[in-house]
């Protein structure tokens, strides 16, 4: 053992003599000092930022019209107050429909919530009334903050329902106590989450992962050249030592040196994590042994080509081409899954008549064809779009549905959402199959009303549907909606925007929420009651003949930000917050009845209720859950698609249609666990590529960058395994494959490597 | 049991290397080589560039594997284990790791030859010593001359006290300083009863040195023996002369010698004053008897003898003959 040991304490010895590895530590020490200003501090602000306005066009429409003296007061006294360049721009657009940037308009109304005498009382009767404002109106020493949130106030006022009101809460990010740019408006543990699943793991992949590993590529690649040199070699190998053991020790010298470098710069990201951003992540720990591993990887190749052809310059080449291999396959695998398995991004199942209907992540609608043993779609594609609904109301022969634009972390990019209404007048009779084989093309697609601003959920409610918004739950009035669409169509020609609720069409069912997102909604089978989660509360809803009404409140003691689905029956609700074993609601006593750890902290993604109150919830890992009416019992059942299920959804006869991998889609029936129907679509010359070609390439192919997946799961504490701030987000295609899964096969790899180089080393003649 | 008699057995040894990796060419560095080296000898492998010499090293040591024929060093499978714990080695073109003091690089070999801290502390100031470089061996390696590495080379082969020293061109580009300090070591070492196989192609060197020398060119052996044994082996080792300059008249000379085996007489130097003249006779030297005859005569004539020089052929002369004898049997 004393010679390998001596060759371990030379490689040591040759790092620590090295003037790269000073460099290197120097170059650390840089980057660490000039992050460690860098921080983030909690404050108050209600400047607009873009997200903040819900319908620009209504806004300018307005304003452009106040310039013409027509409109309400107030729309006439914030243009009289806004900059004269943008009064001057405003006025073209009245004669023009000249377009404005939103960015303008955001400067333009930002200058306006510092001017001191926009608050007028004849202007704004109303304001006095709101407590936040009548306290600041009344208050003639106004700071410059109050000033800013009066304004605001008056603002929101003015354009209500098309601009997001502002809760002042916002988070800057400062450098050396200095603020820089606008605040955030979200708190700073929302901040640190995004800072946690997002811009750590985006650090480590193309920081460390890509940037740091290719230095350490390069600067470890002279190590076993250098060993094996003649002048050197034939000494050492004169020595009682075996060969294999000799390039092994060397090689483990080699990563000493790199291992020094990642615990010196991640022990001091995580030091910098914890005492500016209040973030103590192991994970940032757990990164060492995965960083060094990664690298061992590419050292495995770097070092085989070192001892063949005994020239680092070959050595980086030849290690830069292996990862441009990999990085190929990868791609090619990425890529053909995507288009052969895009079944897997299935949103939602559904089902009319027992004929089953699936929405998918990019926003398509498909239809089961028969003839032709495949999912096709219909009514368009409108691609990176999710779905709101659909929803069949079986008197109108009809299937509404809402393809808002949104972008993760409930980020919406603020456009109108238009109804969508499908007329299926041939589902009417479940034994015509004519409607399989006809296109299904935008030519039968109806649009309909806007829906109510920031709709987060469309739901069955009675012989109607209702919508979920951030600010209320409202009914959709089929009726009053063709009014609303007509008297629109009759006024519009005057240029300015309409007030959603001249003819509601979406009537509300609740008073104007004072419940803040994250939001989720779980109506009783029975339309007895509704129950919402809210911020870490779970609100109970109960029917009336008018809307609905609160009857109790329960807090959760979760952290308030938490995102959270439910699903109610009569009594009863489960609530399944994101990363946390769900809870059982005792509905009628309000109270938390317990807790299913069997699920532990598996996250769901949907919760289906049967007419009977049964309980079905689909984890993002494909597992699909039974939950008795009551809450007492939790089972896995045995079903096809368990463990790789999307969607779940109930029929009228309460069986449940599982859609799983590649669109299969089996209806089963809970009770015996057997298939009553089995979708199985044919399989495509592409599927048989990728299966018989492309897959198993991949499978045999090393997968280095399969190792960001581990890094990125250690990143992520229990409670972030799902990224997610806003209830939409856990509508988004998962990653459901093992984490430890790449530690094995590239572990295999490097093992195959060293063999390999072992047993190169022991036949050749140096 | 007494200690093996043989340091190294080679028997038919033959190694070939494949040269280019599409179009492979055969290159044959060794032929059919067999010989050995007695215990306590020094051992001298002479032969030019490519006749294979650095190959029959590496084999010795377990670096190449033979295609054909066997290998023992110490009674032991060349390139075993326990072989190479027993070998000291100075391969040729010595590169130590540029990290490395003189001390530091001393105590790494030493620890790869499985010596402990305090057995090459034991051992080191007496090899420093020996070498010369005490007061040195702090310094960075990276700034030794090349005659201070190669004595560094020399005190890592000696320090686990190996039976057996194999060094290979110790003293290739060495200045005569370097050289005289390899020798020095050397000495020593035979002194002390080592083993030495040394290949070197500097041919006084191992005139000066070895016991026992063998020739090697275009991979095969050539010749082997002493050098006495190999000068036997030369074509003109029976053209041997002794030849004297004496001072006298040529008559006086031509009186002295009558009846002897005199090859020819010159005069170098003439005058009419006897004294002041030379002459060079070349007397037949196969036969000692003659030469003795010769002198007593001319001493016996009173005649001086201002000089006298024996010719053999030099091993250089030996080593010509071989090398060259081999190269015109490979001409096609």
């Amino acid at each position: 053992m004393k010679p390998y040991l001596a060759v371990l304490f030379d490689s040591f010895l040759e790092s620590m003599k090295s003037k790269v590895l000073w460099v290197l530590l120097a170059a650390w020490t840089l980057i660490l000092l000039a992050l460690f200003p860098l921080s983030m501090s909690k404050g108050e602000t209600y400047v607009f930022t873009n997200g903040n306005f819900k319908s620009a066009k209504i806004i300018l429409d307005q304003l452009a019209a106040a310039s013409n003296g027509k409109g309400t007061r107030k729309h006439k006294a914030i243009y009289a107050k806004l900059d004269e360049d943008f009064q001057g721009i405003l006025k073209q657009r009245q004669t023009n429909q000249r377009r404005i940037s939103i960015g303008k308009m955001i400067e333009s109304f930002n200058k306006l919530l510092k001017e001191k005498d926009l608050y007028d009382a004849a202007v704004w009767p109303t304001a006095v009334k709101r407590p936040e404002l009548k306290e600041l109106i009344e208050n003639p020493n106004r700071s410059d903050l109050e000033l800013e949130k009066l304004n605001r106030g008056l603002i929101d006022l003015a354009f209500e329902g098309s601009i997001s009101s502002s809760s002042g809460q916002a988070t800057w990010i400062t450098y050396a106590g200095l603020r820089l740019g606008n605040g955030l408006p979200i708190s700073q543990s929302q901040l640190r989450t995004i800072i946690e699943t997002v811009i750590f793991p985006l650090v480590m992949r193309l920081g460390l992962g890509i940037g740091a590993m290719l230095v350490a590529i390069i600067i470890t690649s002279p190590m076993i050249p250098d060993m094996f040199q003649t002048g050197s070699m034939h000494l050492l190998l004169s020595k009682p030592i075996s060969r294999s053991l000799l390039f092994l020790t060397k090689f483990v010298g080699g990563c000493t040196f790199v291992a020094l470098n990642i615990v010196y710069l991640l022990v001091g990201l995580f030091l910098y994590a914890g005492l500016r951003l209040e973030i103590w992540n192991a994970g940032i720990l757990w990164c060492i042994p995965l960083f060094i591993f990664t690298f061992m990887i590419f050292y495995s190749v770097s070092a085989l080509s070192g001892l063949i052809w005994k020239n680092p310059i070959i050595s980086v080449v030849v290690t830069a081409m292996f990862w441009a291999t990999c990085f190929t396959v990868g791609l090619i695998h990425f890529f053909f899954n995507d288009f052969v398995n895009s079944q897997g991004q299935t949103q939602r199942v559904f089902s009319i008549n027992d004929k089953p209907i699936l929405s998918t992540q990019q926003g398509r609608i498909q239809f089961w064809n028969e003839e032709d043993r495949a999912w096709k779609t219909a009514f368009g594609e409108v691609d990176g779009q999710k779905v709101l609904g659909p929803i069949w109301l079986p008197k109108e022969k009809s299937m509404y549905f809402a393809r808002p634009p949104r972008l993760p972390f409930g980020i919406s990019i603020g456009q109108d959402t238009r109804l969508e209404l499908a007329h299926l007048p041939d589902f009417a009779d479940a034994s015509d199959t004519s409607f399989q084989s006809k296109p299904w093309d935008d030519g039968r697609l109806d649009s309909g009303p806007e829906l109510p601003s920031d709709p987060q959920q469309l739901f069955a409610w009675k012989d109607t549907f209702g919508v979920l918004t951030a600010e209320g739950i409202y009914r959709f009035d089929a009726e009053a909606s063709v009014k609303a669409e007509q008297q629109k169509s009759m006024l519009g020609g005057f240029g300015f925007g309409l007030p959603k609720n001249l003819i509601p069409a979406y009537p509300a069912m609740t008073k104007k929420f004072e419940y803040k997102k994250p939001l989720d909604i779980g109506v009783a089978p029975s339309f007895a009651r509704v129950v919402l989660y809210s911020n870490g509360k779970v609100i109970d809803l109960k029917a009336t003949e008018d809307g609905l009404e609160e009857s109790g409140q329960l807090s959760l003691d979760i952290p308030s930000e938490t995102v959270a689905i439910l699903g109610a029956n009569d009594k009863t609700a489960v609530v399944c917050p994101i990363g946390m074993a769900p809870f059982v609601i005792d509905l009628e006593a309000m109270k938390i009845q317990g807790r299913i750890e069997t699920i532990g902290d598996d996250t769901i993604n949907q919760v289906r209720v049967d007419t009977n109150g049964k309980f079905v919830l689909l984890a993002t890992n494909g597992k699909v859950w039974t939950v008795d009416a009551t809450g007492q019992s939790c089972e896995k059942p045995s079903i096809a698609g368990q463990g790789s299920a999307f969607a779940i959804h109930f029929n009228e006869s309460n069986q449940l249609w599982v859609a799983h991998a590649r669109g299969k889609v089996d209806l089963v029936d809970l009770s015996t666990g057997s298939s009553i129907t089995s979708i199985r679509p044919r399989a495509f010359t592409s599927q048989l590529i990728f299966d018989y070609l492309v897959n198993p390439f991949y499978q045999v192919n090393p997968k280095p960058s399969a190792m960001n997946d581990t890094i990125e799961y250690v990143l992520k504490n229990s409670k972030n395994k799902t990224i997610a701030i806003d209830r939409g987000d856990l509508d988004l295609p998962k990653i459901a494959s093992d984490p430890w899964t790449p530690i094995w096969t590239n572990l295999l790899f490097i093992g195959f490597m060293l063999g390999i180089s072992c047993w190169y080393l022991y036949r050749q003649d140096l | 049991m007494g200690l093996p008699a043989y340091a190294i057995e080679v028997e038919s040894l033959s190694k070939t290397y494949k040269e280019g990796l599409i179009f492979a060419k055969l290159h044959k560095a060794l032929a059919n080589v067999s010989l050995t080296v007695k215990r306590g000898e020094v051992f001298g492998l002479l032969g030019p560039n490519g006749a294979g010499k650095t190959t029959l090293i590496k084999i010795l040591l377990g670096i190449l594997h033979p295609n054909v024929g066997t290998a023992r060093v110490l009674e032991m499978e060349a390139g075993s284990k326990s072989a190479r714990r027993r070998i000291g080695y100075l391969p040729e073109n010595l590169v130590f790791p540029r990290h490395h003091t003189g001390r530091s690089a001393l105590y790494f070999y030493g620890r790869l030859s499985e010596m402990s801290n305090a057995q090459i502390a034991a051992k080191e100031k007496e090899l420093f010593d020996l070498v010369s470089l005490t007061g040195r061996e702090h310094e960075p390696v990276r700034r030794y001359s090349k005659g201070m590495r190669q004595r560094l080379g020399l005190a890592q082969a000696m320090l686990h006290d190996p039976d057996l020293l194999i060094f290979d061109e110790p003293t290739d580009g060495l200045d005569p300083m370097g050289r005289s300090q390899i020798r020095d070591v050397l000495y020593q070492l035979k002194q002390r009863g080592k083993t030495v196989f040394l290949n070197s192609h500097i041919l006084q060197e191992v005139e000066l040195i070895c016991d026992r020398v063998a020739v090697m060119a275009l991979g095969k052996l050539r010749g082997i023996g002493t050098i006495d044994e190999l000068i036997q082996g030369h074509p003109d080792a029976d053209k041997a002369t002794v030849t004297m300059d004496v001072v006298g008249s040529l008559a006086q000379v031509e009186a002295a010698t009558a009846g002897c085996e005199i090859r020819s007489r010159t005069t170098i130097q003439d005058s009419k004053d006897s004294s002041d003249a030379i002459q060079r006779i070349e007397v037949d030297a196969t036969s000692q008897s003659n030469v003795d005859q010769v002198v007593d005569r001319l001493r016996n004539a009173s005649i001086s003898i201002y000089r006298m020089e024996r010719f053999r052929p030099s091993l250089e002369q030996v080593f010509m003959s071989i090398v060259g004898a081999a190269n015109a049997s490979h001409q096609p």
